[in-house]
């Protein structure tokens, strides 16, 4: 510490305004307010300009009817009708955000990890092509590889008057249409049923992967959690009174309907959004691999374990730690990107909330919940992405 | 930290924000478009780029349509001279932010006056331009005859307009479901439609007659004959400025009161000797109209002359000589059993 007083002589006690430590917690107070000045200013600003203008900064247009329909996609399993509020409306269009966002994080990361290991390979064909895929797909605007994907790609699909049928399955230019389980009119629930049959199936893997590793031995855990997941189905199914049924599409005068279906435009942003990510990711887990110190493969040999087990038991757990963090960042990458959805007419978050504004004339509030929500998503996926960090990381002791 | 970098950081913090608060305060005074537009020599003018007849951006690089004259008008108004414009083009979801944040001074740009968007949307209207309705067209070959016969089938059109509202009630009136899917321009509509993923478009039906004639085979499209809405397109700017309001609403009357009284590009210089006082009003040698909204007081001489009256407009850009053709009917001038009628000058 540097002000030690001197014993015995108050007068030369170093004055308030000499002392460091008075000064440095002055100099933040004044800081602090400072800068709430400038953002009660801004905020001021804004609100006058808001007022000279007749604009509103109230929420409550959120409760009014929407007056639009949405293509695909239900609030979070409700089905939703043009009669419906704003909000209810933007809740479809977080679904379909969530909805092409989770599923595309999933698939970018396997194809990632497949196309980062072909790069890597020692056959000079696959590691080509790996090469020329990272580099085609890395280096162009992911808005025009959606447009392509979108144009180019599913909308060339034969004309749904001409739609290739497969076991009961329908493809064409108006999505992809296959038989369905629903639920029987009048009959027992059957969601508790799934709910019971993946927690059940998910703890069985989890205890057998460990009795596993804790005896040293190689169960089939996954195929058993898989087992256990049809029987409980199958018992539920029977118990409760066969509460589904298959629902067929079938042609109609426009188009398919019925069934469970896939449109093109999410077909295309899915599909836009992997291969465009899944490059990115591809690069991040090469890197990984190569930081693995070339010990680790000669010595994972001279054990006798072939290239694939060196590579899923020795050098990708490593590689894992290094991946990691910027595997977050493309998670957080690919939920953003999602909302170029609406260049090719697909209802996510954004494309609703854009059709919500101007229907309204809310502009300002549905920026605001834009901006919110975006910020809520990618705050969660880096800390879901932190906590796995933390949990492979080199524990030291 | 010393004491010196810290007075130096907190004048400094200070200075910044003394300029901030004067910005809001700068910004807060009202002050009228017009002088603004005057004080920087141009006009900047929001339009469409890519609906031909209206506003479309050609191969080389030149606006040309209805709106855009209207646009040139203003500018004629104001300058005497109607090549001072700056367009800037807007997709329909972009043109009411444009207006508010003050990025453009008009926008003449195919747009429906509602009340939502005159009441909250914090925009004003001019007069309505062009009387339009909602249409719907589909591909020759297809079955459906009215729009009622399209019950399940995909109708396709762009984002941010009145129209996907419009489908939807109409839906809704006559127990019919359609699916809507849209698109963030009308280009990406027309793609979709040509590739068969919508069974038919819909918008406002002067637009459907322009992508039809200026599609590669018009023959391969039919627009249905019912109109499902009221689509009066006019000209908006800021709300509560009511100079330039007066200076956008009086170039657009000028060209309907010009066709009202035989007035056109090629005779309005021989007019001035005319001894007829409404004539003699209109050209500024009598009263003084013009010098009321700040401009000259013969401003609607600069106005006809530049882009000539209301027929000269339309028959340039969607007459019988066009490959639009669109007929006048309801934008007829009101002795011809049309909706046009400008107030006088007087």
């Amino acid at each position: 510490m540097v002000t030690s007083d001197p014993p015995n002589n108050m007068a030369t006690r170093v004055p308030f305004y000499r002392d460091v430590k008075i000064l440095a917690v002055i100099a933040q107070m004044v800081f602090v307010l400072l800068v709430a000045l400038t953002i009660w200013i801004l905020g001021q600003n804004l609100s006058t300009n808001l007022k000279t203008r007749n604009l509103s900064t109230s929420f409550e247009f959120l409760r009014r009817t929407a007056g639009f329909q949405i293509a695909e996609g239900s609030a979070f399993g409700v089905p939703y009708s043009s009669e419906d509020s704003y909000l209810k409306a933007i809740a479809v269009g977080l679904f379909n955000t969530l909805r092409v966002s989770v599923l595309g994080i999933v698939l970018a990361t396997i194809l990632g990890v497949v196309v980062g290991v072909a790069r890597l390979s020692s056959n000079w064909v696959v590691n080509r092509i790996a090469l020329m895929y990272v580099e085609v797909f890395r280096n162009t605007p992911l808005l025009v590889q959606l447009i392509f994907w979108y144009y180019a790609g599913v909308l060339t699909l034969p004309k749904v008057k001409q739609a290739l049928e497969f076991g009961g399955a329908y493809l064409s230019n108006q999505g992809f249409f296959m038989p369905w389980l629903v639920q029987k009119p009048d009959s027992i629930s059957f969601a508790p049923v799934w709910m019971l049959s993946i927690i059940l199936a998910v703890a069985t893997f989890v205890i057998l992967e460990r009795r596993c590793v804790n005896l040293g031995r190689n169960d089939p855990a996954g195929w058993i959690a898989f087992g256990v997941l049809l029987l409980v189905l199958l018992a539920g199914y029977f118990t409760l009174g066969q509460p589904l049924e298959l629902d067929l599409p079938r042609t109609t005068n426009f188009g398919i309907a019925g069934g469970a279906s896939l449109s093109p435009e999410f077909a295309a942003l899915l599909i836009g959004l992997v291969v465009y990510t899944a490059s990115f990711i591809a690069e991040t887990v090469r890197a990984g691999i190569q930081a693995v110190n070339k010990g680790q493969w000669e010595a994972a040999r001279a054990i006798g374990m072939s290239y694939s087990q060196t590579l899923q038991l020795i050098v990708l757990p490593q590689a894992l730690r290094v991946i990691i963090p910027p595997l977050g960042n493309q998670y957080l990458n690919l939920t953003k990107n999602s909302s170029l959805a609406t260049a090719i007419g697909f209802p996510d978050m954004f494309n609703v909330l854009n059709t919500a504004g101007n229907q309204s004339g809310f502009n300002l509030q549905t920026m605001l919940i834009a901006l919110l929500v975006y910020l809520v998503l990618s705050l969660t996926i880096s800390s879901f992405v932190n906590l796995y960090n933390r949990a492979t990381r080199l524990k030291t002791r | 930290m010393n004491l010196k970098t810290i007075a130096i950081g907190a004048l400094a913090l200070t200075a910044i924000s003394a300029s901030i608060a004067t910005i809001s305060v700068a910004q807060t005074q009202s002050n009228s478009r017009l002088d603004v537009v005057k004080k920087r020599g141009k006009l900047i003018c929001g339009v469409n780029d890519k609906l031909a007849g209206f506003g479309f951006l050609d191969s080389n690089g030149k606006y040309s349509g209805f709106d855009v004259d209207f646009c040139k008008g203003v500018a004629a108004a104001v300058f005497g001279d109607a090549s001072k414009v700056d367009y800037v083009p807007l997709t329909a979801a972009a043109r009411f932010t444009a207006i508010q944040s003050g990025e453009v001074d008009v926008v003449f740009r195919n747009t429906t006056y509602t009340s939502s968007r005159d009441g909250e949307v914090g925009v004003d209207f001019g007069p309505i331009v062009f009387y339009d309705g909602q249409g719907v067209m589909v591909k020759s070959e297809s079955p459906a005859k009215r729009i009622t016969d399209l019950d399940g089938a995909t109708i396709c059109t762009n984002q941010g307009t009145t129209t996907e509202q419009n489908i939807n009630d109409y839906g809704r009136l006559k127990k019919k479901q359609f699916k809507v899917v849209t698109y963030s321009d009308f280009d990406k509509v027309m793609a979709a439609f040509d590739q068969g993923r919508c069974d038919a478009v819909t918008t406002d039906s002067s637009g459907l007659a322009a992508r039809r004639a200026t599609a590669a085979k018009p023959e391969a499209y039919r627009i249905m004959s019912e109109i499902i809405s009221k689509e009066p397109l006019a000209p908006f700017f800021a709300q509560n400025d009511s100079r330039w309001a007066d200076v956008v609403r009086w170039t657009v009357l000028s060209t309907i009161y010009a066709e009202e009284i035989d007035l056109n590009s090629r005779n309005i210089d021989g007019a001035k000797t005319s001894g007829d006082p409404v004539v003699r009003r209109f050209l500024g040698l009598e009263g003084n109209s013009g010098k009321g909204f700040g401009l000259t007081a013969d401003f609607a001489v600069d106005v006809v002359k530049a882009i000539g009256n209301y027929k000269e407009i339309y028959d340039r850009n969607l007459g019988p000589k066009t490959k639009l053709h669109i007929p006048r009917t309801l934008n007829a001038n009101y002795e011809n059993g049309g909706l046009l009628y400008a107030p006088p000058f007087r």
